[in-house]
């Protein structure tokens, strides 16, 4: 009876403990270096993530994560108009933000590794559908759109890639 | 044995209303309202709402559109657009038309177009020196099948405004029998 009794407070003791310890956060002194992408060379990768992602009906819209603004999604000046004018420099800076804050840490260790376990990044991973994405397939493996992102989150963007993947046409080209 | 079927029955009962009601588009099909006066329940009613709200596959329209909207004569009025065609392309090559009515409203049944997202649309009407006049649309179809539901009024940092064949105004004459 005794020895039940023991066990029993002994199981609630590590219980307690561990619930502390996983309410308890981060000291508020505590910081975290993470490792981001250039975001000087990030307006062409957002040119090119924004017209096949940045959609008002997908990453486009204030409701979604992975918030992108731009000429083809929300804007972030009142002034502005949807499907009227260029994504501002205010835009792309939110569009980083908004790239860098979905993974971070995860982001971090591949950009310090200089692209090592890219294929795992969730944007990789939904953009081509690896992981299920309700919006589909929007880049394979080795097109100018995932060249484009590896190759700058990596560290040496290929900006022909970026240039290639910013423009989206239909099977046949503009005039079907 | 006749409780634990009386149960199974609730419980059926109560997972087919959870899985089918959806408030998000529930409130949305509430705040497009009723039927505007004159205009009988069908293919010229509503234009400019965001059709498969009520016509995407869980009701409570019918039939089931995959792809519809109306389109306006230009930017600035509400003026309908009839007989433009509506010519779609989606990313297996797979096209489909359908043609506007008198109140501008086009929809497409998904029983004759499921499209392969990304779908780019183009409107066309009428010729200039025997070329096709057509607008298309500035980016792809990604997932949204009711147009206005980017394309609502007016224009903004949320919306496209209303989808429309000409920047300026057009002098199409309205169709006299249309509610």
């Amino acid at each position: 009876m005794k020895r039940t009794l023991r066990r029993g407070l002994s199981r609630s003791a590590a219980l307690l403990t561990a619930l502390v310890a996983g309410c308890s956060g981060p000291k508020a002194s505590q910081t975290t270096t993470l490792s981001t992408p250039d975001e000087a060379t990030f307006p062409p990768v957002s040119d090119a993530l924004e017209v096949r992602c940045g959609t008002l009906d997908c990453h486009g819209s204030i409701y979604r994560n992975l918030r992108m603004y731009g000429i083809y999604g929300v804007r972030a000046d009142a002034k502005d108009v949807t499907g009227t004018g260029a994504t501002t420099a205010d835009e792309y800076a939110r569009n980083y933000v908004s790239f860098i804050g979905l993974a971070p840490e995860a982001l971090s260790a591949i950009v310090q590794t200089h692209g090592q376990g890219i294929e795992h990044f969730i944007v990789i991973t939904k953009g081509t559908n690896a992981e299920d994405h309700k919006g589909g397939q929007r880049m394979k493996k080795g097109d100018s759109a995932y060249q484009c992102l590896t190759s700058w989150i990596s560290g040496t963007i290929d900006m022909n890639a970026c240039t290639d993947a910013s423009a989206i046409t239909p099977p046949g080209g503009d005039g079907f | 044995m006749l409780l634990r079927a009386h149960l199974v029955l609730v419980v059926s009962v109560m997972a087919t209303w959870a899985c089918s009601s959806d408030p998000v588009r529930s409130h949305l099909v509430d705040s497009l309202g009723g039927e505007a006066p004159g205009v009988p329940k069908g293919p010229l009613h509503r234009p400019g709402q965001p059709c498969l709200a009520c016509h995407g596959g869980d009701g409570p329209g019918a039939p089931d559109f995959s792809l519809a909207g109306t389109v306006y004569q230009d930017a600035t009025s509400l003026h309908a657009l009839p007989d433009a065609r509506v010519h779609f392309i989606d990313q297996n090559g797979k096209t489909y038309d359908t043609a506007t009515n008198c109140a501008g409203n086009f929809f497409v049944m998904s029983s004759d177009y499921r499209p392969a997202y990304p779908v780019w649309v183009k409107v066309f009407f009428g010729t200039v020196a025997d070329q096709p006049v057509s607008q298309p649309m500035g980016s792809p179809i990604y997932r949204e099948g009711s147009c206005a539901a980017c394309h609502g009024d007016p224009a903004g940092t949320e919306s496209v405004g209303h989808v429309y064949l000409s920047p300026v105004p057009l002098a199409v004459p309205p169709s006299p029998s249309c509610p």
